[in-house]
């Protein structure tokens, strides 16, 4: 028999999460993923549904919550939110699966990742079609070549370095004081981008669009807040790794 | 005073291998040029990282930006350049190797910018189609020729960051009946996709079958008409199955839950 909800926060969320209550962003994901979580944790070990494919079906969930992004009516996108949330918890919960099941590992870790990258770039991908369906313009498109790749071009580049056995120096150094503030910050800012503050900006943005029409500027063209967060995301998240990567060159 | 061509080849090119590079193609398309360039930025005084940042312009802003026309004589130029991107690629390293500063960071370096030069010829590849085109299907398969390969690297560095074990073999008749013929294969068809000779006589192919042959328009009942020509079945073919290959990968590691050796 499956435990009570208050067993199961104990076993399956508790051990995890002592070490990062110190942290700023603790509150929100606590309140946004976990208080949910577990109850489509417990729905799952009551049908007997493994790590792995509790994985799946958050993967599924964002893919369908992606395709919602596909047209280009402000009103999709919000419904579109909803299973891409749907699936952020699914990927919470398979995690807190795994540790009542005792069966956490590098594998499952592999699986977790993956999914999330491709569901990551492919919702950018999605966006683009569905900017592109309202302006028809060729910028859009170039904007959302940049923004569906960066993800992935940042994971390689943090990736090679860690293959390239680079950061074993650094780590040193850096567990004294200043150094692992700011890496702490920036591992968040990270955290923020990925996940928690994502879904909020796509919903705010979406709403935007709703009640503000498209404005028409001259050399870019059509332009709405959605454009905006493509392009914004994308560029950033592009400054951001070639930043990375020019540091970690120089720093050896 | 800089060594004869003869000599450099000794320090830059051999020590790498011991006596030559075993990968025939390798040794008579780069190697047999590139000494001469490395000649070149010797003289200059040009550092291996610069090299790699001048093969990653000539590569990228020039070479793959030719391939965002659709007319195909664009697409050869562009193939040449990027030929000669890989040429300058090889460069950096022998600089390295001839004044000892061969290091991991230089090895990074190399790396995310050749990663890089990849994605972009594809976004360039899929805009010139599309711009000959005017079709959804060419952006919706470009995408996935764009991030296809991506995709392909995070699988196997991933697996390398999560440090699961290697793949043993089960038995070691294994490794000299089937399992060794099987793994040649797979070797000479990823090397037929990843290396860059492959991928340059493609395009260049491609690009020569456009140049002769009209497009043509194939009518599929139910779904519509396409337009397709011999550059546009390239991305397709590129994407789609280096995207299958990643995901047996995938499924091969999480199956097994180890590593497989390449």
């Amino acid at each position: 028999m499956v435990e009570s909800i208050r067993e199961l926060r104990k076993i399956c969320q508790i051990v995890k999460h002592s070490k990062f209550r110190e942290s700023k962003f603790h509150w929100l994901k606590w309140n946004f993923y976990c208080r949910l979580s577990i109850y489509i944790t417990k729905v799952f070990l009551k049908l007997g549904i493994s790590a792995n494919q509790t994985t799946l079906c958050g993967f599924f969930a964002g893919i369908i919550g992606c395709s919602f992004f596909v047209f280009g009516n402000p009103e999709y996108w919000i419904v579109g939110i909803l299973p891409l949330y749907l699936s952020r918890l699914f990927d919470a919960a398979d995690g807190e699966i795994a540790r009542y099941n005792k069966t956490a590992s590098a594998t499952g870790t592999y699986w977790d990742n993956m999914c999330d990258i491709s569901l990551d770039s492919f919702k950018f991908a999605c966006m683009t079609f569905g900017i592109y369906s309202i302006f028809h313009e060729i910028p859009v498109l170039i904007f959302g070549f940049i923004a569906t790749t960066y993800p992935l071009v940042s994971l390689v580049s943090k990736l090679l370095a860690y293959k390239l056995e680079l950061f074993t120096k650094t780590s040193v150094k850096s567990s004294n004081t200043e150094k692992s503030k700011k890496q702490k910050f920036f591992g968040y800012g990270y955290i923020m981008f990925g996940t928690f503050i994502a879904l909020f900006t796509i919903l705010g943005v979406a709403i935007i669009d709703l009640l503000i029409p498209a404005v028409t500027i001259p050399f870019i063209g059509g332009f709405n807040a959605r454009y905006a967060y493509v392009i914004i995301s994308g560029i950033s998240g592009l400054i951001m790794t070639i930043v990375r990567v020019y540091k970690i060159v120089c720093k050896g | 005073m800089i060594e004869s061509i003869k000599e450099l080849r000794k320090i830059c090119q051999e020590s790498k291998y011991g006596v030559k590079n075993p990968f025939w193609p390798e040794r008579i398309f780069y190697r047999s040029i590139s000494i001469y360039f490395t000649k070149t930025f010797l003289k200059i005084g040009i550092s291996a990282n610069q090299a790699t940042l001048i093969s990653f312009f000539i590569g990228v802003i020039i070479g793959g930006s030719f391939f965002a026309f659709g007319n195909p004589k664009y697409w050869i130029a562009g193939a040449l350049m990027f030929y000669l991107s890989k040429i300058v690629d090889r460069v950096d390293g022998e600089i390295a190797r001839y004044n000892n500063l061969a290091s991991v960071a230089g090895e990074y370096w190399d790396d995310m910018c050749g990663l890089c030069i990849g994605p972009y010829r594809m976004a360039c590849m899929t805009f010139g189609i599309y711009g000959l085109f005017h079709a959804i299907p060419v952006l919706i398969f470009g995408f996935i020729a764009v991030t296809a390969p991506l995709f392909s690297r995070i699988s196997n560095l991933l697996a390398y960051k999560l440090e699961l074990p290697l793949q043993t073999l089960v038995n070691e008749d294994d490794t000299k009946t089937k399992k060794s013929l099987k793994q040649t294969l797979s070797r000479y068809v990823g090397l037929s996709f990843e290396s860059s000779i492959s991928i340059i006589v493609a395009i260049l192919a491609v690009a020569m079958i456009d140049l002769y042959f009209n497009v043509v328009t194939i009518d599929i009942p139910l779904i519509g008409s396409f337009m397709i020509n011999a550059r546009y079945i390239y991305i397709i073919f590129y994407g789609v199955s280096i995207l299958m290959v990643t995901v047996f990968r995938v499924y091969d590691i999480i199956r097994k839950g180890a590593m497989p050796n390449f």
